[in-house]
């Protein structure tokens, strides 16, 4: 009853004008982000970021947490009709959604995404109701080993799933902490890396690494060719899916939530794993596999129940033990870290508007989304429809504003750009960004955590195993690392191509 | 692999060399009190050992070159230097010139070179953006950007 009385004041907070006036704005300008190609979640939470410094901290999560889901809505809309992804997350969704739009089935392939959206996100936020305070109160039984061995454990797992070498993976893995190390020391306050620049004494900015790597970069890399602009001209109609559509769509939706959610909770994972998953897994639950990729409705349904699920479930760890999943879970960290809540097992004593606000909130924005997509469709094509020259203007101009408000410093912009030509020098070397960014927010609760760890210990790093909660963490951790060595190539990127 | 990732392996290696020269330096304590550099000076350690391999593995495997999307096609390379080049630029004078005028610049400039526009298109479309933009960040957001030689 407890959990019922909470989940009300959730509501009461989250209904308030101003909150569902930031929510509103929240899931707008996420699906905008989600539509328009080459600017993902994380670039859009960091060019807002700076922004959320004005607004309340309830108002502030409301917010971004508003445009991660949202964008998960839009990046369908863009995979369907244009075959181009919105954002990575929506990637699987072009292989049926795109060839239901040229069979004249747009209309279905949109409803249904929206749909199953909307389902998926109800179903894992009473997931994340149930799981999150339970997770609260067993985290607080962690010490400094047991949070340094979760974090190994989430790096070596986004490690596992990079798309590249686990060699390069692991070498931006160690860019990012040596990265996260740069500025004043926090037990010692001696400054490190520095050479006397006044800009690195904070430390290098997340949202200058965040915007370069992940927006100046994509725009360097669609300029480099001629970009080509294709919107599929079809006319939008029927967007309720019928009941056939319903019959073939439900377990799929079902189960791509509850694999969305769980795949979403293990830190590493992200939100782009799950919905390949979730469409190999229909593919191999179907009595007609060889159809898969050549438009069937379930291909839809899905991926795109598993990628809101996942968006809910990359919250968990992020709320209840203070440890983000991926870039965009740690720009909502940063947002509330900046606005003096620390997320973790007393988030929700010590802030419970901003935990209950901000679960009720995702209901409520669900809903919005809802109501909001399926008319404004053809907008969201019009805007598909805006020359590329004029768009990456505009995103570099929303890069640098972004980057520069953080702290009104222009250094802060040259970061930014720096990082924009690494992020473009990564991505022609087979670099994965996001190992990089977890490991660059995760570094200093790392480094806290190991030192604080071997000062308690008796001068070794046995304490690590001494532990058992910690000595699995890492054994885990060790396993996932070592099992490409004894597995000759990944199952799950077999199944990749083969979907491909 | 290709030149490419050996050129890129052989930066990791000297970068992990810089980061335990410079770990060592802040202070590396001991085991049971750790200092400023042990941390870096791990990672850096652990870099290292990483890029040592991957170069003796880009070694063996040079000379193999991998099919890209869009492979054939030429590469503007130089739109790479003109849009870094453009946004320090940007950085830099912002405050003396102001965000109005340096917006239109950058836009037009952009335009003009990046995805080659006629000179009306981009000046109208530099002009544009930088009044939205004024608009918006600095009277809407009130994002405090400064207004520079022009003063509001």
């Amino acid at each position: 009853m407890d959990i019922v009385k909470e989940v009300i004041f959730g509501f009461t907070v989250a209904l308030t004008p101003t909150n569902l006036l930031y929510c509103f704005f929240g899931v707008l300008i996420g699906t905008l982000i989600g539509v328009l190609p080459g600017v993902g979640p994380a670039a859009a939470l960091s060019l807002l970021l700076p922004v959320t410094f004005y607004v309340p901290p309830v108002s502030t999560i409301i917010l971004l947490a508003g445009i991660t889901y949202g964008a998960m809505y839009g990046g369908s809309t863009t995979s369907i009709l244009v075959n181009i992804p919105g954002e990575a997350a929506s990637v699987v969704t072009c292989l049926d959604g795109y060839q239901m739009a040229r069979k004249g089935r747009a209309g279905p392939a949109l409803g249904i995404s929206a749909f199953g959206s909307f389902i998926a996100g109800t179903i894992t936020i009473f997931m994340l109701i149930l799981l999150a305070p339970t997770l609260a109160s067993m985290a607080l039984k962690f010490g400094p080993p047991e949070y340094f061995s979760l974090m190994v454990l989430g790096l070596s797992i986004m490690v596992y799933l990079a798309k590249g070498s686990i060699i390069n993976a692991l070498i931006m893995v160690c860019f990012g902490l040596v990265l996260g190390t740069i500025g004043l020391d926090q037990m010692t306050g001696m400054p490190r890396f520095t050479y006397g620049i006044n800009t690195l004494m904070d430390g290098v900015g997340l949202v200058q690494v965040v915007i370069g790597l992940f927006g100046v970069s994509e725009v360097l890399i669609n300029v480099e060719r001629k970009f080509k602009q294709e919107v599929f001209e079809t006319r939008v109609k029927g967007l309720f899916p019928n009941r056939e559509d319903w019959k073939k769509s439900i377990g799929p939706i079902g189960r791509g939530s509850l694999i969305g959610f769980f795949l979403g909770v293990v830190p590493g994972m992200s939100v782009v794993i799950p919905t390949f998953v979730s469409y190999i897994i229909e593919k191999k639950l179907s009595k007609y596999p060889e159809k898969f990729g050549t438009g069937v409705i379930e291909g839809v349904a899905g991926p795109e129940a598993a990628n809101n699920a996942a968006s809910t479930g990359t919250l968990v760890p992020m709320l209840s033990l203070g440890i983000p999943t991926g870039a965009s879970t740690a720009l909502l960290l940063g947002a509330l870290m900046i606005h003096g809540i620390r997320p973790g097992p007393l988030l929700i004593q010590e802030a419970p508007d901003v935990f209950w606000g901000l679960i009720a909130s995702l209901y409520v924005g669900n809903a919005m989304l809802l109501v909001l997509n399926l008319p404004l469709i053809g907008l969201w094509v019009k805007i598909l429809k805006v020359p590329y020259h004029f768009l990456f203007s505009i995103i570099l101009l929303l890069c640098i504003v972004g980057s520069y408000i953080t702290n009104n410093n222009p250094y802060d912009v040259v970061i930014m750009a720096i990082f924009g030509l690494v992020g473009y020098l990564m991505k022609k070397m087979n670099y994965e960004a996001a190992p990089l960014v977890l490991s660059l927010v995760l570094g200093p609760m790392m480094e806290t955590a190991l030192r604080r760890s071997l000062v308690l210990s008796d001068g070794g790093f046995d304490v690590f195993f001494k532990r058992p909660i910690s000595a699995t963490f890492l054994i885990v951790a060790l396993l996932i690392l070592l099992s490409p060595l004894f597995l000759k190539k990944k199952v799950l990127k077999e199944e990749l191509k083969s979907s491909e | 692999m290709n030149n490419i990732s050996l050129y890129g392996n052989i930066f990791w290696i000297l970068f992990s060399l810089l980061t335990c020269i410079e770990s060592y330096r802040a202070g590396f304590g001991t085991i049971t009190k750790p200092d400023s550099g042990f941390f870096p000076f791990c990672a850096g350690i652990v870099m290292l050992g990483l890029g040592l391999t991957a170069f003796i593995k880009s070694l063996g495997e040079k000379g193999k070159r991998r099919g890209g999307d869009g492979e054939g096609e030429p590469i503007r390379w130089w739109n790479i230097p003109v849009i870094i080049i453009a946004i320090i630029l940007f950085a830099l004078t912002i405050e003396k010139s102001g965000f109005l005028i340096n917006t239109f610049l950058f836009v037009a400039i952009l335009l003009k070179v990046v995805e080659p526009q006629s000179w009306k298109k981009s000046i109208i479309g530099g002009l544009a953006t930088s009044i939205a933009a004024e608009v918006i960040f600095n009277v809407i957001f009130r994002a405090q950007i400064p207004s520079g030689i022009l003063g509001f």
